[in-house]
């Protein structure tokens, strides 16, 4: 709607993506940045990109307002129009390549960019009324906006775009009359990165009817599936192509961490002896229940929710709608009349899980979660030889639960929950999330995110998943890059609906190969 | 005089006021349920800002008590301070409205007299977070001003009698009478300020809620007391960055 770009790719361009009823903005801000200022962390100061994600079409006191805002990103005030904000910083070395390939005339080397993967790295993406921006429940009852995380899901997507449109326009600056056009199967293979620290994991914990939600709808899909009793021809020939697909998108995943790597060495065995399988195991009654309780019985973690993934793929007709009913409203309120005797109950019922440690032991407490000063970046320290412990997150269900159980051992088990917390108001949160559980089974992380041992980065995975993002390469424990939407149509591709499927894609080659 | 004011988001106010309640020393929970009854007052058209600061200076302070100790006399629970103190707000807010839960369950009248309380607003926004299916709730007390105040809840609507917002920034401390009637036919009179709650979430989650930008800036002040402070280690290794820049 807007490119007012210089020649080095700095300024304001404007995309919008119209909806039958609707049209939302994205107002993104390029500037120039050392690079001794770009960085993944929150910390951060200065990005190459900036954006708001705008309810409308924005005019131009909007953009310019946004222009005063949008670059200082939490330093910023902004207003219940704009749905989003985010930030991100071009891989140095794709982007430069890309663009300097282009301007003097040729594309890309593939492998260089099919090994990077995106020309940019959202470092984050804030919805649901950060900052002054609008509150979920503004756009909630829309149907495009129904499904949670959609509105940022969005936002990356038209990012995404724009790292793209951003290099073809300063190689065409840079160029002239000499520069190409990013060929689009090469663009098409472009994501857009992601990189993800602490801050997903305590939403995890604070949200357990959502994450419920979530892996119920999960669960579901993959009953259905497993509950057909047969597979047309037509059907598990596509299943063997898609997995095919999947064998070699896996086979150049690579990352540095050690741990993941012997993860997709062992993925990469799993997915060659389920195509193996697939020869004559999918003739049989309930094949797709088949194949799933051979994954089971034979396979890793990872390959049992690979081919889980994979079941879905292919079923699209029967678990798509289920994207509908992973929202959820508020949660319910804490019930005070709550025998006390029910409440044990309760926590004998669903946390035996949480009794698994001993907290006494300093190596189970040793982690504490926090917000540090420097601009609220989320951190973990250690309660031995740090300070602030007594500012942790609330996220040690596990720990809190135990704790309320021992307390409850000194009351009069016919009291009221109000009877116990009106003396005890520390266990308040705690006693919530025991109500709870009845009403998200799937809704807690079952471990002790307190321990020396704990993995954070899984649990990040856990949530990036969800939204479909690949290529998961953990750069520490506490943080992970991926990559998004890679394959995906381009805009102008996407009402062209022989363009339904995109996953896995096929790594390009250069023409001049 | 024109105020100024900044724009919160309801989720901001989860998250702002809550953290500033447990830099002022409260526990997490009553953190967000003081969160949940400041939202609920701005559906009001009540600053939420204006009311959390005395009740957050009081715990600060030492003036106002976490201490609550419950009797009960002539059908009435009496909730009082343990030590002689003010009992704070953020504290008998959450009490006061699982009384009042239970009795509404079981359809039975509910009378609770708290004594002298640091912000009685701060129990009217409890009562209505609670989202209690009572008839009708009448909270009032007395005004620094002399005037009798008084909100009673019905349903989705709150009928507004003596409030003055001038009496915000510094309530004198008061006791409270809270009556929870379940009689079907009990209705807020008519002619009186009636404001419905559902508007005015509405209203807040469309243009935010306005706070008054002292009163904001001295709560971020509460709030800024439960993070953790900075160090090298910390910068290096709480986020688990191998580099503080990446230009690859």
């Amino acid at each position: 709607m807007l490119f007012e770009l210089d020649d080095e790719g700095y300024g304001v361009a404007v995309y919008a993506a119209h909806g039958p009823q609707r049209t939302y903005s994205l107002v993104a801000f390029s500037q120039e940045i050392s690079r001794e200022q770009r960085t993944d962390r929150v910390i951060a100061e200065a990005w190459d990109a900036t954006f708001s994600f705008f309810d409308g079409i924005p005019g131009r006191a909007d953009i310019e307002r946004l222009r005063a805002n949008t670059p200082r990103q939490e330093a910023g005030r902004f207003r219940s129009s704009e749905l989003t904000l985010s930030r991100a910083n071009k891989s140095m070395r794709l982007f430069q390549h890309v663009v300097e390939s282009l301007a003097s005339g040729r594309q890309p080397d593939a492998g260089q960019l099919a090994d990077v993967g995106y020309l940019m790295r959202t470092t984050a993406v804030y919805g649901s009324g950060k900052f002054g921006c609008a509150d979920r429940a503004k756009i909630a009852g829309r149907p495009e906006m129904h499904g949670p995380f959609q509105v940022e899901m969005l936002t990356v997507y038209l990012i995404r775009w724009m790292s793209i449109d951003l290099a073809n326009h300063v190689a065409r600056s840079r160029g002239g009359k000499r520069a190409v056009e990013l060929d689009q199967s090469l663009a098409r293979y472009l994501g857009i990165g992601n990189a993800t620290g602490l801050g997903m994991a305590p939403f995890l914990i604070t949200h357990p009817l959502l994450i419920n939600n979530w892996v119920k709808a999960r669960e579901t899909a993959l009953a259905r599936v497993r509950a057909l009793p047969s597979a047309p021809a037509g059907q598990i020939a596509y299943f063997k192509e898609v997995l095919h697909r999947a064998r070699r998108y896996v086979g150049e995943w690579r990352v540095e961490d050690q741990p993941q790597t012997n993860r997709i060495h062992r993925l990469r065995t799993d997915l060659a002896e389920l195509e193996s399988w697939c020869a004559t195991g999918l003739q049989g009654p309930y094949p797709w229940d088949a194949a799933y309780r051979y994954a089971e019985s034979q396979f890793s973690v990872e390959g049992q929710e690979f081919t889980a993934s994979l079941l879905f793929e292919n079923h699209g007709d029967i678990v798509d709608t289920l994207g509908d009913e992973m929202s959820a409203p508020d949660p319910p309120r804490l019930r005070p009349g709550m025998p006390l005797k029910e409440l044990i109950g309760l926590i004998d019922s669903h946390f035996d899980w949480a009794f698994a440690a001993n907290f006494n032991l300093p190596e189970e407490v040793q982690r504490f979660w926090y917000y540090s000063e420097e601009k609220l970046e989320p951190r973990v320290g250690n309660r031995q030889s740090e300070p602030g412990s007594e500012f942790e997150m609330p996220i040690a269900v596990a720990r809190d639960v135990s704790g309320l159980r021992e307390k409850l051992l000194g009351f009069d088990s016919g009291l009221t929950v109000a009877d116990f917390l009106s003396v005890s108001p520390e266990y308040r949160r705690v006693v919530w999330r025991v109500q709870m559980a009845p009403h998200s089974p799937y809704g807690e992380i079952r471990d002790n995110l307190l321990g020396a041992n704990q993995r954070p980065v899984d649990i990040l995975r856990f949530k990036l998943a969800f939204f479909g993002v690949s290529k998961f390469d953990p750069k520490s424990e506490l943080w992970t890059r991926v990559n998004m939407y890679q394959g995906a149509p381009l805009p102008y591709e996407i009402s062209d609906r022989s363009e339904t499927e995109w996953v896995y894609p096929a790594r390009p080659s250069s023409r001049q190969d | 005089m024109s105020i100024s004011v900044t724009y919160l988001s309801l989720n901001e106010i989860n998250f702002y006021f809550t953290r500033a309640a447990v830099g002022a020393g409260a526990p997490f929970g009553i953190g967000e349920e003081f969160s949940e009854a400041s939202k609920c007052l701005s559906y009001l058209g009540i600053d939420p800002a204006r009311v959390a600061i005395s009740a957050l200076s009081g715990l600060v302070s030492g003036k106002s008590t976490k201490g609550i100790a419950l009797g009960k006399t002539d059908h009435v629970t009496n909730i009082r301070s343990g030590n002689g103190r003010i009992i704070s707000a953020l504290f008998a807010g959450p009490v006061v409205a699982d009384r009042l839960s239970i009795a509404a369950i079981s359809s039975r009248e509910q009378r609770i007299r708290l004594d002298d309380t640091d912000q009685p607003l701060l129990v009217v926004g409890a009562i209505i977070a609670a989202d209690i299916g009572a008839s009708q709730i009448e909270v009032a007390w007395q005004s620094k001003l002399g005037d009798r105040v008084a909100f009673k809840m019905h349903g989705g609507a709150v009928e507004i009698t003596g409030f003055c917002t001038r009496t915000l920034d510094a309530p004198a401390p008061t006791p409270v009478r809270i009556i929870l009637n379940c009689e079907r036919n009990s209705r807020p009179n008519s002619g009186l300020e009636t404001l419905l709650l559902a508007q005015g979430r509405s209203r807040s989650v469309e243009h935010g809620v306005a706070v008054d930008n002292a009163s904001w800036l001295e709560l971020y002040g509460f709030f800024r007391e439960s993070l953790v402070p900075a160090s090298a280690e910390s910068r290096r290794s709480g986020a688990g960055a191998g580099q503080l820049t990446d230009n690859d």
